[in-house]
């Protein structure tokens, strides 16, 4: 849980958001390291730290609701603690308050959800465990988040099949809905121009249509 | 006895120096999921040291109204592609690495036009050296306390193996989880596209009857503005 932050980077423009979609259960801490460099002109690189350029953090809990949109340095940590189900969405983007595109911007980026987000180290230390003691807690907290994510994939199995059953539902309403539509369609057609060609005097096609609704007394042979 | 305690004592403590140290060590596991939109491609790097193996493991788990698929690679340093995927749906790759530098993970989804993907992907990088927090050099201190270690190291031993047994649960879960999205996110595309089609048939439906309707009125109708086009086309018969 240190040092990674040299780990995964990517490039992203001054004005451009980069987004990361974490599908979590509830109450599952997420932790993220990030640190920001501006590219340098003059080397064609990337100087080693930029301390004027902030990074706004917003995160989107599943129903769309912000929990977390805060502009922090250039390099830093920020963690949230998801109190609903489902997916999350974190986006990175730099303050800059250029209009357009401006220089490029290389993020290191570490993101830990769970357990792997927890820092042992500073556990042992701040509550004096011995070395036994932590590896039992860190089964526990494994353990723990098994059992959460089952949990979690219990209730999105049956969204799931909500999803599934309500699409075969509206397959066979429309099926039947498309059958009744056609001959409404095709009754009012016909009582129409029934009534056209009377008000017209077209025998051969009141004849006709006549037919088509069986209403035999309406013949007429001239 | 008093021997016997301090040493104990010093079981205790030692190891949790290390334990500090080794944690540090470089067994990265990352998981993450991101969305490359229609003609672009999301590339992510990583810093990697000769002799580390590479393990990326992805999968699209949405594609909008499109097909799960996108195109993969691995460039090293100086741009040379180490692997390649076109229009794959998911895909495993572990490669060891010999030169040291900066390696470009990417996923294109450049030929397609107008679905944004969804692609969950897993990198893990390996070192040799494995200077993991459950590997520390606890042998150094078994010497000491014979019996006591003896049951000490039966329990350490245990629990190492729960351990992996865990990491692999864990591990199996998150690419269940990376199915199930992918299989709901089909389904809801699915749900969606019933209804959106649906209202279109229906609307080209009732259209269409009533254009049937007005156009065999207007061939009969003097008084309607289409009769004089049918005119136009055959001029005998109408008069």
């Amino acid at each position: 849980m240190c040092g990674v932050v040299e780990g995964l980077y990517f490039h992203i423009g001054e004005t451009e958001r980069k987004c990361f979609i974490e599908e979590i259960p509830d109450e599952t801490m997420v932790t993220g390291n990030y640190k920001l460099q501006l590219h340098d002109p003059r080397t064609g690189g990337f100087m080693p730290s930029s301390p004027g350029l902030g990074m706004h953090v917003e995160i989107k809990d599943p129903d769309e609701k912000v929990l977390l949109s805060r502009v922090y340095s250039s390099e830093g940590r920020f963690t949230f603690t998801s109190h609903t189900p489902g997916e999350h969405v974190i986006c990175l983007y730099s303050n800059s308050t250029k209009w357009f595109a401006g220089s490029q911007l290389r993020v290191h980026f570490d993101l830990q959800v769970g357990e792997h987000a927890i820092d042992y180290a500073s556990m042992a230390q701040k509550e004096k465990l011995t070395e036994l003691q932590l590896r039992v807690r860190q089964l526990l907290d494994q353990v723990e988040q098994i059992t959460k994510e089952q949990n979690y994939q219990r209730y999105r199995e049956e969204r799931f099949r909500q999803t599934s059953e309500s699409t075969n539902q509206r397959v066979l309403l429309w099926s039947v809905g498309q059958v009744g539509i056609l001959l409404a369609m095709g009754f009012w057609q016909m009582r129409h121009l029934k009534t056209f060609f009377e008000a017209k005097k077209l025998r051969i096609f009141v004849t006709f249509t006549a037919l088509v609704q069986s209403s035999p007394d309406r013949v007429r042979v001239d | 006895m008093a021997s016997q305690r301090t040493s104990f004592l010093v079981l205790q403590y030692f190891p949790f120096f290390l334990l500090i140290h080794s944690s540090c060590g470089r067994d990265i596991e990352r998981e993450m999921t991101v969305e490359v939109k229609a003609g672009t491609e999301e590339c992510f790097y990583e810093t990697i040291k000769g002799g580390e193996t590479l393990d990326v493991e992805y999968q699209v788990i949405d594609g909008g109204r499109g097909e799960l698929d996108i195109d993969f690679y691995l460039a090293g340093s100086t741009g040379e592609v180490v692997v390649q995927d076109l229009r794959r749906s998911e895909g495993n790759h572990r490669t060891t690495i010999t030169e040291e530098g900066d390696y470009r993970i990417c996923w294109d989804n450049s030929f397609s036009h107008f679905s944004t993907k969804t692609v969950f992907f897993g990198i893990t990088i390996e070192s040799d050296d494995d200077d993991d927090l459950w590997d520390d050099g606890l042998e150094e201190t078994i010497t000491a306390e014979e019996i006591y270690e003896m049951k000490i190291e039966d329990i350490k031993e245990a629990m190492g193996r729960i351990r992996g047994h865990l990491t692999k649960s864990r591990f199996m879960q998150d690419q269940l989880r990376a199915y199930e999205a992918r299989d709901r996110n089909v389904a809801e595309n699915n749900n969606a596209k019933v209804t959106s089609w649906s209202l279109i048939n229906i609307t080209v439906m009732v259209v269409t009857g009533l254009i049937q309707v007005i156009l065999l009125r207007s061939l009969f109708d003097d008084k309607s503005r289409l009769h004089s086009l049918w005119k136009k086309g055959a001029p005998s018969t109408f008069s």
